[in-house]
């Protein structure tokens, strides 16, 4: 049996700000410079889901799409679309590092067989890419369902 | 002399070819559930990408892990005459029994090119096949631990 990996692309546009609540306008502007202006601003993001699985024999689709779209328009494009993350997700700050793991707990435990959660990259713009990706299954102990908090981790991509 | 380390090459082609998703082993219900839209009974078609990625290490010579022209031919033949400008279901045989789905074509890309490419000496490492630019498959062939360089 060969196992495949297949990625769809989503799209959403919402506005952000990125600031730590707690923080001086001075360092939140030193930190996060133009992005923590208080008006906040906004990006056209694309979100790449990646699953991996072994083809259904019957069907030869290692998910329905129309399943997949299900899960994913519910849990993330729904949720954000023309909203500000800032009010989606408050006392997170809406990094695209921040956001790849938030969507990524958010479908994990969708996709519960056969077809598993690998990835989730978040495009904020052309140049800003960030991934949450599961840890191997040999890394993850023997725990049941979900991986644990910090499972998913974010690779850094740069701003 | 010091191991060259592995280089990967990927090589992209297209083709443009209509399919179905359908199996007689679902009824007339099923198949319109699962497959949705893809079920239509007339097909439909993609223009398709397929990127090729091979392994192996660089020729000391030629700095070449493969001559691009070797792998273009190869892929035209196995991949591109065969399937662009065809009704997957009805004109490539193995697709008469197998539903063209973007994962059974990209395990097909693979299944026809890797003893191509071993006839060269070279390793397929993976198959990427896009049906759309928004949604794609890859199926990546594990190297042995025996070839693996460190």
């Amino acid at each position: 049996m060969r196992t495949l990996r297949l990625t769809r692309r989503y799209r959403f546009e919402a506005a952000h700000r990125l600031v730590v609540d707690g923080w001086t306008p001075e360092q939140n502007w030193d930190v996060y410079g133009k992005c923590s202006r208080e008006g906040g601003h906004g990006h056209n993001y694309e979100i790449d889901v990646t699953v991996e699985g072994v083809p259904d024999t019957t069907t030869g689709l290692v998910i329905e799409r129309a399943a997949m779209d299900r899960i994913v328009n519910e849990r993330v494009v729904d949720r954000c679309d023309h909203r500000s993350l800032n009010d989606v997700l408050p006392g997170v700050v809406t990094t695209g590092e921040n956001l790849a793991v938030e969507y990524f707990r958010w479908l994990e435990d969708a996709f519960d067989g056969p077809a598993r959660l690998v990835r989730v990259r978040v495009h904020e713009t052309a140049r800003n890419v960030f991934d949450a990706v599961a840890l191997p299954s040999s890394s993850r102990g023997d725990h049941d369902g979900p991986a644990a908090v910090g499972d998913p981790h974010p690779a850094r991509a740069g701003r | 002399m010091a191991l060259s380390p592995t280089v990967r090459i990927t090589r992209t082609v297209r083709f443009s070819a209509a399919h179905r998703y359908h199996t007689d082993a679902l009824s007339a219900e099923e198949n319109a559930r699962v497959y949705g839209k893809c079920n239509r009974p007339h097909g439909h078609g993609h223009d398709y990408r397929v990127d090729v990625a091979v392994d192996g290490p660089v020729d000391a010579v030629t700095g070449m892990v493969m001559n691009l022209a070797d792998l273009d031919r190869v892929l035209k033949q196995v991949v591109v005459e065969p399937l662009d400008h065809s009704f997957l279901n009805f004109d490539v045989e193995h697709f008469a029994t197998t539903v063209p789905t973007c994962e059974n074509i990209a395990l097909y890309v693979a299944d026809v090119v890797e003893q191509p490419l071993e006839e060269f000496g070279i390793r397929l490492a993976g198959v990427r096949v896009w049906e759309t630019e928004d949604l794609f498959v890859d199926y990546e062939i594990p190297a042995l631990a025996s070839e693996s360089v460190s």
